[in-house]
């Protein structure tokens, strides 16, 4: 009876966990658009270029640590899939650039703060990178340009986890 | 010239001198106007049931130490202490007011609201061990005003070029 509901169990969040991990490594350039959504699914946001290329943007829920973007071409042809919330995407985020530039670089953030006595808005993405972490990027609220970027570690108080 | 300079110097003196004020200056024992003359007003006193008072001096708004010091009924200090250390900060619990918050830790750096402006987050910048860069956020429900959670984080001052 046991082994049973074990078993169960585990079919069960075996299947949840391949449900909640959509499979980009299954998506490769070439692809149609069309197999790109029957793999992963619409996207949440669509980002469209002036010379009729595409972005899908595929944020993965706010307590995910990978943002996909899938860039397609004119043909709607799959040019590239790339996992933005690395180094490699947060190096160039630049002061000064806009909010859509960000927005389009390294997708959507899970939370979005104001501080009002510094005219700033905080928009902050959580990562991995060794360890979980989290990058922030501090807009000036009134122009919508890049200030500044900041990455922070959690670090828990002795004998407490989370709150 | 040199009595010009002079008397620019003896205008700055005080000044730098209470720019520099040290709170080790200040002993159990000193009165409450030695405090004054040595400190200044202080941002903040709470006045406890018993007659003692507490004075808070945040060394801010880029300071990274709030210095709080107890005087008796008698107007005598008793304690001095320096309040952004884990020892304070892990007295912080869930259900908290504002108020209490406020007499714990002092005047936070800086007030952030949530997109949805449900959440109110009040930040602290402070030093662990001397070195470390750290960022606390104290997180509070609006509607009730009570805390709701504590998040503690290191600063990755190498902008991601930490290995």
């Amino acid at each position: 009876m046991i082994t049973a509901l074990h078993r169960a169990a585990a079919l069960l969040a075996l299947a949840l966990l391949a449900a909640g991990c959509a499979n980009f490594s299954a998506i490769s350039p070439g692809d149609s658009a069309t197999t790109v959504e029957a793999r992963v699914g619409p996207p949440g946001a669509v980002w469209k270029n002036a010379d009729g290329s595409e972005v899908w943007e595929y944020p993965q829920g706010s307590y995910a640590v990978q943002t996909f973007m899938v860039a397609l071409d004119s043909g709607r042809v799959v040019r590239e899939v790339r996992e933005v919330l690395n180094e490699t995407y947060f190096s160039r985020i630049r002061p000064g650039m806009s909010r859509e530039d960000v927005r389009r670089l390294i997708g959507k953030p899970r939370e979005i703060w104001y501080f009002p006595a510094r005219d700033e808005e905080t928009w902050t993405w959580r990562y991995y990178d060794i360890t979980y972490r989290f990058f922030n990027v501090l807009f000036d609220r009134s122009e919508g340009t890049v200030r500044t970027t900041l990455r922070l570690d959690e670090v828990f108080l002795p004998g407490r986890g989370r709150h | 010239m040199n009595t010009i300079f002079s008397r620019a110097l003896a205008l700055l003196l005080p000044a730098l001198l209470a720019a520099c004020a040290s709170f080790s200056a200040i002993n159990p024992g000193a009165s409450a106007r030695q405090v004054e003359t040595l400190m200044g007003a202080p941002a903040n006193v709470w006045k406890n049931a018993d007659g003692s008072e507490i004075w808070e001096y945040p060394r801010g708004p880029f300071g990274v130490e709030t210095y709080m010091v107890t005087l008796g009924p008698d107007r005598a200090v008793r304690e001095v202490h320096q309040v952004l250390s884990n020892e304070y900060i892990s007295k912080l619990h869930v259900g908290m007011s504002r108020d209490e918050v406020r007499r714990l830790l002092g005047r936070p750096r800086d007030i952030g609201f949530s997109g949805l402006n449900d959440e109110e987050i009040w930040s602290w910048r402070y030093r662990e061990a001397r070195v470390r860069n750290m960022e606390l956020y104290v997180q509070f429900d609006r509607p009730t005003g009570t805390l709701k959670s504590i998040s503690r984080f290191q600063i990755d001052t190498s902008d991601g070029k930490r290995q």
